[in-house]
């Protein structure tokens, strides 16, 4: 195979895996098909730092974003409201 | 076996899933005033529609869903303008290109170092609550609170394709505002 044919086929992987990358972020792809994405994040530096990236971002919202919780009360005044509706 | 009485079924099924349903109207509102009234609303509003609830099926989405149509109802802002970017301009990995452009002109540590330091609590509710409606709610569902395309799909009343959609444009639109904002707020 000559060099063009081989960058051909790399940025066909790189455009395949970028395709799939919500999907992959949010766990939605069948098994076969993120393995064929992982197996491509081993063999491409580029797509491995920019789907770590986009790992890491989206841990960073959940774990800054998602510590909120209800308030103190809030359950007891909800269950004052309910016995008042029923 | 006796039969739940609602009250048991809510105890059971719908409490524990309080902490979650607050985070979603925490990130939907920005008050946790708003977010009080909105969580208690919905629990009322389940509690009167209990019988509709199909005992085994998923409370979760089924709260999620209530609360999202109120969410709708009450809070919408003023009718927006359509969002006039076209998000396809916006390209794959926009926030890893800008810091990686940093990074390389020697202004900002690596990409991921940055993200650590720069993207902060604030910012990512500002980003969030900017998003035009569908896809805010696409994003806090999938991205804060981990719920699946099916579940989301259910609660918003779209097909999964839509989902993938706003999801994949909600991200994008995601990291353009936390460029802007850590552009704006430098620390």
């Amino acid at each position: 195979m000559n060099k063009a044919q081989t960058e051909s086929l790399e940025y066909n992987q790189c455009a395949k895996a970028v395709q799939q990358l919500n999907d992959f972020l949010s766990h939605e792809l069948q098994p076969e098909e993120e393995e064929l994405v992982q197996k491509h994040l081993l063999e491409c530096n580029g797509c491995f730092e920019k789907f770590r990236f986009e790992t890491t971002l989206l841990r960073t919202l959940r774990e800054k974003v998602g510590h909120v919780q209800a308030p103190d009360g809030l359950r007891e005044r909800i269950l004052g409201l309910l016995h008042k509706s029923s | 076996m006796r039969k739940q009485t609602p009250e048991e079924l809510f105890q059971e099924q719908m409490f524990p899933h309080l902490d979650t349903l607050y985070r979603a109207a925490y990130s939907m509102t920005r008050s946790s005033q708003d977010a009080d009234d909105l969580v208690q609303d919905t629990f009322v509003r389940a509690f009167q529609f209990i019988d509709k609830f199909h005992v085994g099926t998923n409370a979760r989405a089924w709260l999620f869903r209530i609360m999202t149509n109120l969410f709708i109802n009450r809070y919408r802002r003023t009718k927006r303008e359509p969002e006039k970017t076209s998000f396809d301009e916006i390209e794959d990995f926009y926030l890893y290109n800008r810091l990686q452009d940093a990074y390389i002109s020697g202004t900002s540590e690596s990409p991921e170092a940055a993200l650590m330091g720069k993207v902060q609590a604030e910012a990512i509710q500002d980003a969030i609550s900017r998003l035009p409606e569908e896809y805010r709610d696409t994003v806090i569902l999938a991205d804060l609170n981990e719920l699946s395309y099916l579940e989301i799909s259910e609660i918003l009343e779209v097909p999964i394709g839509t989902v993938r959609s706003r999801l994949s444009r909600g991200r994008r639109l995601v990291q353009r505002a936390l460029w802007a904002f850590t552009e704006e707020n430098p620390r």
